[in-house]
């Protein structure tokens, strides 16, 4: 029994892992970068602008620092402003109406106080035509499903679309119409159908409240914001079976994106 | 003036297909004294050497010769020599029994004349693995490996500490063609890659391939390890046993109709699982709440092979492999007045079965068939219930499963031409996942499976020819094909290797390879995981192909029993895949990403992005197989980038496991009759992987206020594996102490796995600098797995 014992120790010794700092290579040398998260849609009136910094992981802040100082120029056809600081949002808004027009190249300029210049570039996409919204209703036992389908004309090669869903819920607590975010969706001109069909689940209705509609959104929206929507989908970095993802950015000199949509609105 | 060449062309060929009257053929078969075993690459020549032939997997050997008297030398390492004289004028069989020069206590008598030396090899890049050598080389945990000897080989790297997959060339594991009596295995690995399948108890032969492939070999980019099984002991009925730290094994071999035929049995199991269960136990009896729990872990394998004369001209063999790992996990627990019992199984194994006919059809033509079954599954199975009654069952599986036919022609038609040729098919059954989920509690029911067949075939010629006494080549050509669904490949393949006899031991080598790979394995971060998915080329992932260019130079020092290459090679691998970033292999049978649920539905074809690999290097081989004092030094000095459209934002970058400096030391010395020390010393450049350096926000798109805030984190990382690891090094020694008994001979081995305890990194990770105070400085961290880990082992071979 004893030798039984000692084979069984040394056994799990063998496969006891030990873990340590590494202070026998040479760590990446990793700076702050400025995140610039820009952009509008046709819809919108204003231009706006989140600008944080990058935490490095071996340095031991834990917020977010938003970037308060630096100056935020936009550059196009009716769109030549510069972007002011709104502190209470924390954001950077543009001071006159912009009016996007699709096919129209936009500029982003950012110069920070420390000396760092960012830059992007972007074409205000073609608006989707041919939009249709029909609604089917499933009912079950203990919750009732809404089939919509969104047929639009088919995007020109190289074009790509987005189309986001909202369910629009009416509240028996309150008289305000709340807009559920459901789904999104991204397709590219290339290798999509123009159709989309999806179910929308509406669970426990007597508790939720009414389900008064759809509200969708479908918008052209450009390649690297295509890009980038798809990588984040699959974006599971806690998942240890998945690969690492880098996410694209369209910022010169730093990280994040400048997106352009030109959208069109329906409500069913 | 033009057609001069072609003329001569046409007398060169005439000249070595010309077949004199005046010529004979001496043949038969080379065995071992004793056993009977046949001995494979055992090399016959006339005296002088201007003549000669090797044994072929069989053992069987042909030499035609003008008539006269002639003395045959058959040599072969470990045995001695045997010269027999013959008078030729009619067609000779001679079969031959070589005597092993090692005596009772495995101690070799070193025994030098004339060799089959490096430089009169034409194949290069090719390495052949003395059993005896694996059996003395110390190991982790005395467990002895084929694959991790391999390793230590130049121009093979290991993955990670301790493991045994093999990156041959800048190849990845899946391009390794691993076969076993013709029988490819696909998952060579046990306890994750801890242990290979191959320990060398039941194995005869061992060759490593890395580059310059004869024709007969075809289906992977970058390497064959060809092993071949012992046939068992002809004469007497005689066995091995040994008992070591986590397993133990057993092999019984003995005649069948003396002198006729053979069998050989061989296994081993491991006893984790058993030597745990005083502890689980112990524990549950601490806790006193009722409940139970059992679970455990161990693998096993089981090598089985019989063979029978059925005449001169006729043997047939029938193998078979068989192993399997297992994690398993019961619990028996009360909820309320329910009895809740709950098993989860997490299993995965090889099976292999090769039955094959030797037939001499005539004194220069041998022929072998075969026919070949080879598996791979993995199976998770999870089921809970109560009172007997299932409630919720998960059962997840995903293998290949193929059936073969190889036909194989060995035609030694005269001195200067040594022909192979043949063909091969193979239908495969490929399950990247078979799902099925039960759960009453919502109603719950999927069944679905996705499973592909297609058919591989292969039909290849190859000559060895020596065209002139400085001369040597092999060329050869392989045309392989692969059907699936409806679409069909084809591909010439064509190989050649050549030898230039610059002076007596020293030889100028050159070497061009095309080579397609018709099956695919999905691997994440290619650590080598038993989840990783076999599947095949369809017409969205297209078959991978390689050519790989390699000239060397190989030189004997006779004197001082040793020999030295050097080879720099050139590799280009063209459609390997590899997952997209974000992918994994449990993404399937979702909707596509973010097309909504109308589109299809995601298959393995839609996690994986195609791209090409580039291998280029020198290696560096001193090697001494005999005397007092063997082993070897290698040294690699290689570069491996990949290059995917869809990966690193389409920039090329490093392969994870692209090494820039590999060095092995190799040494076993005969310090006594009854002692053997042997020791190894291995150095490699880190691994190159990718490494998270920031977090930063992602808004949403208009971004809007602080009120309305909605964001998630962004992790930044380094340029795909564009951070490397420390260096890898380590040293492992052995000493085995050897004694005659009465009735065979006992071995006992004490060893030592990473003496100078070495804490190598197994994988990097972000941490706090105090584990427990998540306040503390973040810092880069290791996961070291083994530190020293002694071991002792015993041995008892029969006689």
């Amino acid at each position: 029994m004893k030798l039984h014992i000692i084979i069984a120790i040394t056994t799990l010794i063998a496969f006891a892992s030990c873990q340590g700092v590494v202070d026998n290579v040479e760590l990446p040398k990793i700076e702050e970068k400025v995140v610039v998260q820009t952009g509008m849609s046709n819809l919108d009136s204003t231009f706006t602008a989140k600008i944080t910094l990058s935490n490095p992981v071996f340095k031991s802040r834990k917020d977010i620092v938003s970037v308060e100082d630096a100056e935020v120029i936009l550059k196009g056809v009716n769109a030549n402003d510069t972007l002011t600081y709104d502190v209470v949002n924390a954001i950077y808004t543009s001071k006159a109406n912009v009016n996007l027009a699709a096919g129209n190249r936009y500029d982003l300029e950012v110069n920070t106080m420390d000396g760092k210049s960012l830059s992007s570039s972007a074409v205000m996409p073609v608006l989707p035509t041919g939009i249709q919204v029909e609604v089917d209703t499933i009912t079950h036992s203990d919750y009732d499903q809404y089939r919509y389908t969104i047929s639009w004309d088919k995007p020109a090669e190289g074009a790509y679309y987005e189309v986001r869903v909202y369910q629009i819920m009416d509240f028996d607590l309150s008289a305000d119409t709340f807009l559920h975010w459901d789904s999104e969706y991204v397709f590219s001109g290339d290798v999509s159908a123009s159709r989309l069909s999806e179910r929308l689940s509406i669970y426990d209705y007597e508790r939720f409240g009414a389900f008064k509609g759809v509200l969708i959104y479908v918008s052209g929206i450009t390649r690297e914001f295509y890009d980038y929507s798809k990588v984040l989908y699959n974006y599971e970095p806690e998942n240890p079976f998945s690969e690492p993802i880098t996410i694209p950015t369209n910022i010169n000199g730093g990280l994040g994106m400048f997106v352009l949509k030109n959208s069109v609105l329906v409500t069913k | 003036m033009k057609q001069i060449p072609l003329i001569k062309l046409l007398v060169i060929f005439s000249a070595i297909f010309a077949q004199a009257q005046s010529k004979h053929t001496i043949s038969g078969y080379v065995k071992e004294a004793g056993s009977k075993e046949a001995l494979l690459g055992v090399t016959i020549f006339t005296s002088g050497g201007e003549h000669g032939v090797i044994s072929n997997d069989f053992g069987f050997y042909s030499l035609t010769l003008p008539d006269g008297d002639y003395e045959i030398t058959f040599d072969y390492v470990g045995y001695t020599q045997i010269t027999k004289k013959v008078h030729l004028d009619s067609n000779v069989k001679l079969n031959v029994y070589l005597t092993s020069t090692e005596n009772n206590l495995g101690t070799a008598v070193v025994n030098l004349k004339k060799r089959e030396r490096e430089s009169e090899k034409v194949r290069m890049s090719t390495v052949e693995i003395p059993i005896k050598q694996i059996k003395e080389i110390p190991a982790l945990l005395g467990e002895k490996d084929v694959l991790k000897v391999i390793q230590l080989m130049p121009g093979v790297q290991s993955g990670s500490e301790g493991q045994s997959g093999l990156y041959v060339r800048g190849g990845g594991p899946d391009q390794n063609l691993i076969i076993l009596d013709g029988a490819t295995v696909y998952n060579a690995q046990h306890l994750f890659g801890f242990f290979s399948l191959f320990n060398g108890d039941a194995l005869r032969s061992v060759e490593l391939i890395k580059g310059g492939f004869p024709a007969r070999y075809g289906g992977r980019l970058s390497s064959v390890i060809d092993m071949n099984m012992k046939d068992g002991n002809k004469e007497k009925t005689t066995g091995e046993l040994g008992i070591g730290l986590i397993s133990s094994r057993g092999v019984l071999e003995g005649p069948i109709n003396k002198g006729k035929g053979s069998y050989i049995i061989s296994g081993r199991r491991t006893y984790i699982d058993v030597l745990a269960q005083p502890f689980i136990k112990m524990q549950q009896s601490q806790n006193n709440t009722g409940n139970s729990t059992t679970g455990g872990y161990f693998f096993y394998d089981l090598n089985a092979k019989v063979n029978y004369e059925l005449s001169d001209k006729d043997k047939v063999y029938l193998s078979g492999y068989f192993g399997r790992d297992k994690f398993y996990l019961r619990e028996r627990y009360e909820f309320g007045e329910q009895a809740i019992d709950s098993r989860t199984n997490f299993g995965w194994g090889n099976g292999t079965g090769t039955l094959r006919w030797n037939h001499v059809m005539n004194p220069k033509l041998f022929v072998n068939t075969s026919l070949i079954y080879s598996q791979y599954n993995l199976d998770i199975a999870s089921k809970e219930g109560q009172n007997d009654t299932t409630q919720f069952e998960l059962r997840y599986g995903s293998g290949i499963r193929d059936y073969a036919i190889k036909h194989d022609y060995d035609w030694y038609p005269n001195t200067r031409n040594k022909v192979k040729f043949g063909f091969a098919a193979t239908h495969h059954t490929f399950t990247p996942s078979a799902l099925v989920l039960l759960d009453d509690f919502d109603s719950t029911n999927i069944k679905n499976k996705t499973e592909y067949t297609g058919v591989e075939t292969g039909i290849y010629i190859e000559d060895e020819i020596k065209i002139t006494s400085k001369l040597k080549t092999l060329s050869g050509i392989r045309l392989s094909g692969f059907h699936v669904g409806d679409q069909n490949y084809f591909n010439f393949e064509p190989r050649v290797s050549l030898a230039y006899k610059a002076s007596k031991n020293l030889s100028v080598k050159a070497s061009y390879a095309t080579m397609n790979q018709y099956v695919h394995l999905l691997s994440n971060s290619g650590v080598g995981l038993p989840t990783d998915l076999w599947v095949p080329a369809t017409e969205r992932v297209k078959p991978q192909s390689s050519t790989q260019y390699a000239l060397g130079l190989a030189k004997d020092f006779t004197k001082q029993n040793f020999s030295v290459t050097v080879e720099g090679y050139y590799k280009t691998m063209n459609n390997i895949i590899a997952y997209k970033e974000g992918a994994s292999f449990l993404q399937v049978g979702e909707s596509l990403a973010g097309e909504g649920e109308s589109t299809r539905k995601v298959t393995w074809e839609d996690n994986i992005t195609s791209g090409q690999g580039t291998s280029y290097g020198t290696e560096f081989l001193l090697q001494r197989k005999e005397g007092k004092l063997t082993g070897w030094f290698g040294y690699t000095l290689s570069w491996t980038k990949h290059k995917f459209d869809s990966l690193n934002l389409g920039k090329e970058f490093y392969a994870r496991y692209d090494r820039r400096h590999d060095i092995s030391v190799v040494a076993q010395y005969q310090l006594k009759k009854n002692i053997t020390l042997s020791a190894t010393w291995v150095y490699g450049t880190g691994n190159a992987i990718t490494l998270p350096i920031s977090t930063y926000r992602l808004d949403e798109f208009p971004p809007r206020g602080s009120q309305f805030d909605y964001w998630a984190q962004g992790q930044e990382y380094t340029e795909r594996n564009g951070f490397r690891m420390a260096a890898y090094h380590r040293a492992d020694i052995g000493v085995q102490f050897k004694k005659e008994k009465k009735r065979g001979v006992r071995t006992i081995e004490v060893s030592a796995y990473n003496l100078y305890n070495q804490k190598n990194p197994y994988y990097y990770f972000i941490g706090n600098r105090d584990r427990f105070n998540p306040e503390s400085e973040k810092v880069l961290k290791q996961v070291s797995l083994f530190p020293i880990l002694p071991s002792i082992s015993w041995n008892y071979k029969f006689k």
